[in-house]
């Protein structure tokens, strides 16, 4: 029961990572490679600003306004960027954020990461036990689901999708491209480190590795899989990942040996789903346009 | 300083070789080769069993990575890259299967040969001095290396056949094809090119720093940001911009510290896209070619 908990965690963890970067990738057809940042920063912050004995609402308040204000200044760089000139700025913001995960001792840990992360606190009850994670993920994961669905179905989610399918259309009819996608961009940052302020608290110990590039392709399997662009595509994408390093397991395979074939079962995937099915599992956008 | 600016030399040498090879690939074929990352790694696995396991003579190690280099290269275009772009696929589909066939192909290379660093020599190498600045073994043999190719790679792009082909297919794919170009088996061998001409460099990388699965991801994103510096417009771009990264990393190590090489060479990654929004040379065009 304690084992099925903490994959409901997990999968919990992935599909609001996943949810994150949809906006940006699936509805308005940029490819973010610094989601795993987002999801960094958050983890850290809350990792650090807890240790000044703030509570868990203002830590994990400050994580997601953090997470915030980096996307809102990678967005303000990087938005008027097109195809891969936007993948390679993002891509190097991921770079330069893990660079100061594990160079910036002072602030960091640096590769020694941060260690004994309190868990949330809320009044006088703390959550200790895998049920009440589990509880907590699985709460997030509906408040964004239907925050998702409400912004998709409210004309600002329409004018996302007019901006990434054609954005000469949808400048004609009075829409800033700008403000669509860097909107995007920040929510995704918001909600992403969000993420990564419970991550922190229920995994309690963190370092650089676990926000690098790796990271990153699991986040990105997990729209792609699912589908981009759907707003139920990135839970089935984080049932697939969550699931399959413990099925891996297993085969008796050991832990490192299981994260390296399910990287490559997910490489493998993503160049034929590219082939025969780029719109994902649930069928969404198949990044024909090229923005 | 002397020293600080010779090792840039040398890195900027490194970088500027596998910079030409992934500008080769992405101006041509306009893919954006992230799996660059693995083919490098591959090479220096492929020189590790070679030198070290069969005891091959070191020109002949450098021969038999080109051509296995190039095969898998060649291999990487013919099976994932050529049926997308027969579908006129997008930027964003093939950088998404590059993404995907590097992250397969990299944890393929950890589990074959596990993830621990390889070396492939023990022990403080023979060292050079020149008036003040001391180079090892490697760092020279970077730099030996590095002329010669660097001169075959201009005279090739200059007087040769392989300069034109590239521009026409970067200018204008479809109207080559018109022109009698056999534009699969064209790019085909700029893969296999380029990822020869990368493997050279990842070697030489290998022999001085050693190993790991992981090993060619850096040096990809070196060899994007050499592009990017140098300007992707010209053919000259590739090797001015390795040599100007090498020489700003070595700065930025005097200046403040080593580990910050990637985060300051990305920052000006970033700064040069969004200033310039493409190079730092910009190429004048007529009118209609823009």
């Amino acid at each position: 029961m304690r084992f099925l908990l903490s994959v409901t965690f997990n999968i919990c963890v992935y599909a609001l990572l996943g949810m994150a970067l949809n906006l940006p990738l699936g509805y308005s057809g940029m490819l973010l490679l610094c989601g795993a940042s987002f999801f960094g920063v958050g983890a850290y912050t809350y990792a650090i600003v807890s240790y000044y004995s703030f509570g868990f609402l203002e830590a994990f308040l400050i994580a997601a306004f953090l997470g915030a204000s980096i996307a809102s200044v990678i967005g303000i760089l990087t938005v008027r960027l097109r195809g891969d000139d936007f993948a390679i700025a993002t891509l190097a913001f991921q770079i330069i954020v893990n660079a100061v995960f594990s160079n910036w001792i002072g602030l960091t840990g640096g590769p020694y990461g941060q260690r004994d992360i309190p868990p949330p606190r809320i009044g006088s009850w703390t959550l200790e036990s895998n049920g009440e994670y589990a509880a907590l993920a699985i709460v997030m994961v509906a408040l964004v689901v239907g925050f998702s669905a409400m912004l998709v179905n409210l004309p600002y989610g329409r004018s996302l999708i007019a901006v990434r399918d054609s954005e000469l259309g949808a400048t004609t009819i009075g829409k800033n491209p700008i403000y669509y996608r860097l909107s995007a961009i920040i929510i995704c940052g918001i909600i992403a480190s969000a993420t990564g302020a419970i991550y922190a608290s229920q995994i309690t110990y963190i370092d650089p590795l676990s926000f690098g590039f790796d990271e990153m392709m699991l986040i990105l399997a997990v729209v792609i899989i699912g589908g981009a662009g759907t707003l139920y595509g990135p839970l089935v994408g984080a049932l697939i990942i969550a699931v399959l390093p413990e099925i891996l397991k297993s085969f008796a395979l050991d832990d490192a040996t299981a994260g390296a074939v399910r990287q490559i079962i997910l490489g493998a995937v993503l160049v034929l789903l590219m082939h025969f099915r780029p719109q994902g599992i649930a069928g969404g956008y198949r990044f024909s346009s090229n923005t | 300083m002397e020293q600080f600016l010779a090792n840039g030399l040398c890195k900027g040498a490194i970088f500027a070789t596998s910079a030409a090879g992934f500008y080769l690939i992405y101006r041509t074929t306009k893919v954006f080769h992230i799996a660059h990352a693995v083919v490098c790694a591959a090479a220096t696995y492929f020189a590790y069993v070679c030198l070290v396991k069969f005891h091959f003579p070191l020109l002949l190690t450098f021969l038999a990575t080109a051509t296995a280099t190039a095969t898998l290269g060649l291999l990487i275009d013919v099976v994932v890259y050529r049926p997308l772009q027969k579908r006129n696929a997008s930027s964003l589909v093939l950088l998404i299967s590059s993404l995907g066939i590097n992250g397969a192909l990299t944890n393929c290379l950890l589990l074959i040969f596990g993830s621990k660093p390889l070396v492939f020599h023990s022990g403080p190498e023979p060292t050079i001095q020149l008036i003040s600045i001391i180079l090892n073994q490697s760092q020279t043999r970077q730099l030996l290396v590095f002329v010669p190719l660097a001169a075959v790679y201009v005279i090739l792009m200059k007087a040769g056949p392989l300069g034109q082909l590239c521009t026409a297919l970067a200018d204008n794919s479809k109207l080559a094809y018109v022109l009698g170009v056999n534009v699969h088996s064209a790019r085909a061998i700029i893969f296999a090119i380029g990822s020869a001409i990368a493997s050279v460099a990842s070697v030489l990388l290998a022999l001085d720093i050693g190993t790991e699965p992981h090993f060619g991801f850096p040096l990809m994103l070196w060899s994007v940001a050499a592009c990017i510096i140098g300007g992707l417009g010209w053919h000259w771009g590739p090797l001015i911009g390795g040599i100007a990264l090498g020489l700003v990393q070595s700065l930025v190590a005097w200046a403040f510290a080593s580990e910050w090489d990637m985060a300051a060479t990305f920052i000006l990654v970033i700064i040069l896209l969004v200033v310039r929004k493409r190079d730092l040379f910009v190429i004048r065009r007529r009118p209609e070619e823009a």
